[in-house]
């Protein structure tokens, strides 16, 4: 139980061709002082392991304390019953699937389980797959919670495991048998759909009780016992997708007609350009966002503040919240959108309960399955 | 297929050599390095009208004449570059500019890379000049280096007004070399080697680097 790390007196880095350390194949030969040697790619950047190091583990935990909860307001009904059954589900020491719409108040609905098991002296870790996403989730949980919460991403704490952990995924690989309860938001989000050896990792660091937290679940992840909540925490249904030819005129129009903000989402970088240079020539104030970007935050306030326009790739299809945002997404037929993707980035209208609705555009040149598919789930989750 | 350098995956063309070679580079890598244009024909210095920089013509007044083969400018991306290769330990890095160095490669030759003391090298595990000499062509371990300090916080004169480090193995033949560094700055390192070399016994020294500092200051000669 704890950390890997490199020390003399524990087992070889890499053996039979896998690092030890972030379970990847990815090792490359190469010649170390003494002679042949190999060494991993895959996680250099927690300093090179090579095959004459050695791993040892190492407990890292802090010592166990209970903790308070103050709720930041009152569950509704629907939250309030699928709180209890991640309860029940604890109790069974079960994995178990929230497929809950996007904008439903995931993050709270998760508390009371977190304060029950913390109280059990157990430790809790906290993934999700970008660093904004998880600043969010370690600020809501400190405002939460009476214990300190570690945060294990890029510039937080990586020598110590306190009780509540919030981490981004790279940075859990030197981890063994740490959590009792890993709780991994998005978790068809990058990290995890793409890359398995991480998803490994993420099971080892783990003791064997998930819980997956998504909007729109993995065909694998529909094995586990699943509690729906299709209603947004203001009772809202969620705004519908229309389809709207592709044109310039049409784009135009489309951030012509709307005061508030409005968030276009583009396939690729170089779409970015291509489509700033069309608003550009229209007279259009913009920002774009990717994942270059550094001043992500000041431009979420820059957008919410000034009513403007952003155009973003999909790094922002996910964990973000704008009031009253007003969505388009242009080549809606790409083929890097897919039917997640989609849904994701169509649930970002209309999050707050004094802005509900929102106009969310697919721009078309060619109908596609996963446009209709994304209709369809939608419709069916105003349904239930 | 995944770029090597940045490891993002792009799309390979395909024809039965495809399954022959590992590490691809994408193109937005390839154009991260720049190439040294035509300059100095000594050291390979950017310089307007290509004749001899007033830093070689210094190294030509002390008597030693050394034309150093430089490929890639120091320049931010070539730091960086090189800082992954070098202290980051990704050494398969080396990948991105084997076919650059292979296209020096002369034929009876022996590579000589620039040695690390005993004690740099058990900390970094490998000798960065080595790996790229080894990419090159034949390597022969000619040179030994007592422990120096780090040249890296040094200035100009520090870095030239040091003791010569190296001392050289006993030769059986003596054969046409080319020393492997891979950054020039201000040459002492590779003329002190070539020097050593030279009063060794080996007639014909040159040397290839893989990048070349540029000198910040154009006009005062260093």
């Amino acid at each position: 139980m704890g950390q890997l790390v490199l020390q003399q007196g524990g087992k070889r880095a890499i053996r039979f061709g896998v690092c030890q350390r972030c379970l990847s194949t990815d090792i490359r030969a190469f010649t170390c002082h003494h002679g042949a040697c190999q060494y991993c790619r895959n996680c250099l950047h927690l300093g090179r392991v090579c095959r004459c190091d050695f791993l040892a583990e190492i407990d890292v935990t802090t010592p166990v304390e209970p903790t308070e909860l103050v709720m930041p307001f009152e569950l509704a009904d629907a939250q309030q019953r699928v709180s209890e059954q991640l309860l029940t589900w604890w109790e069974k020491r079960q994995t178990g699937l929230v497929h809950a719409v996007c904008g439903a108040g995931k993050t709270e609905m998760a508390f009371p389980v977190i304060a029950r098991i913390v109280n059990e002296e157990k430790r809790v870790l906290i993934v999700s797959p970008r660093r904004d996403v998880a600043i969010e989730w370690a600020d809501r949980l400190e405002a939460a919670f009476s214990v300190p919460i570690t945060r294990r991403y890029g510039g937080g704490d990586k020598e110590s495991i306190g009780m509540i952990t919030v981490a981004t995924a790279p940075l859990l690989v030197n981890l063994r048998d740490v959590f009792d309860y890993v709780l991994v938001d998005e978790s068809d989000a990058f990290p995890f759909a793409f890359d398995l050896s991480l998803w490994w990792t993420l099971y080892r660091a783990g003791k064997g009780v998930f819980l997956f937290v998504t909007a729109t679940p993995t065909l694998w992840q529909r094995q586990f016992p699943t509690t729906h909540l299709s209603r947004r925490y203001h009772g809202h249904d969620l705004p519908m997708p229309r389809l709207v030819k592709q044109t310039e005129s049409a784009i135009l129009d489309f951030c012509r007609s709307h005061e508030a903000p409005r968030l276009l989402f583009v396939p690729t970088k170089p779409d970015l350009v291509r489509y700033g240079k069309l608003l550009e020539t229209a007279g259009l104030d913009y920002r774009a966002v990717s994942a270059d970007t550094d001043a992500r935050t000041d431009t979420l306030v820059w957008l919410e503040e000034t009513n403007g326009i952003v155009l973003a790739t999909s790094i922002w299809e996910r964990g973000m919240t704008v009031r009253g945002v007003q969505v388009a997404i242009l080549d809606s037929d790409h083929r890097l959108f897919s039917t997640r993707a989609l849904i994701q980035m169509a649930g970002r209208a209309g999050r707050k309960p004094d802005a509900p609705t929102g106009d969310v555009v697919l721009f078309y040149s060619e109908r596609t399955f996963r446009q209709d598919q994304t209709i369809r789930a939608i419709e069916e989750a105003n349904r239930r | 297929m995944n770029c090597l350098v940045c490891r993002q995956p792009m799309t390979v063309p395909w024809s039965p050599a495809t399954l022959l070679k590992r590490d691809w580079v994408c193109p937005d890598c390839e154009a991260m390095l720049t190439p040294l244009e035509a300059g100095c024909p000594r050291c390979g210095h950017p310089n307007p009208d290509g004749k001899t920089c007033p830093d070689c013509i210094r190294w030509l007044a002390l008597g030693l004449d050394l034309t150093v083969r430089c490929l890639y400018v120091y320049d931010e991306a070539g730091t960086n570059w090189l800082h992954r290769f070098k202290f980051g330990g990704d050494v398969a890095l080396v990948g991105h500019v084997t076919d650059v160095l292979k296209r020096t490669r002369e034929s009876g030759v022996i590579y000589v890379p620039i040695p690390l003391s005993e004690e740099r090298l058990l900390t970094r595990r490998f000798n960065q000049a080595d790996v790229l000499a080894r990419s090159i062509g034949p390597t022969k371990q000619l040179l030994q280096k007592e422990e120096v300090s780090s040249q890296r916080e040094f200035g100009k004169g520090e870095r030239r007004h040091r003791p010569n480090p190296f001392a050289v193995q006993v030769a059986t033949t003596y054969g046409k070399i080319v020393l492997v560094d891979d950054v020039y700055t201000t040459g002492t390192t590779l003329h002190q080697a070539a020097y050593t070399l030279k009063k060794a016994g080996y007639a014909e020294v040159s040397a290839v680097c893989l990048f070349r500092a540029l000198n910040k200051s154009k006009m005062r000669p260093i």
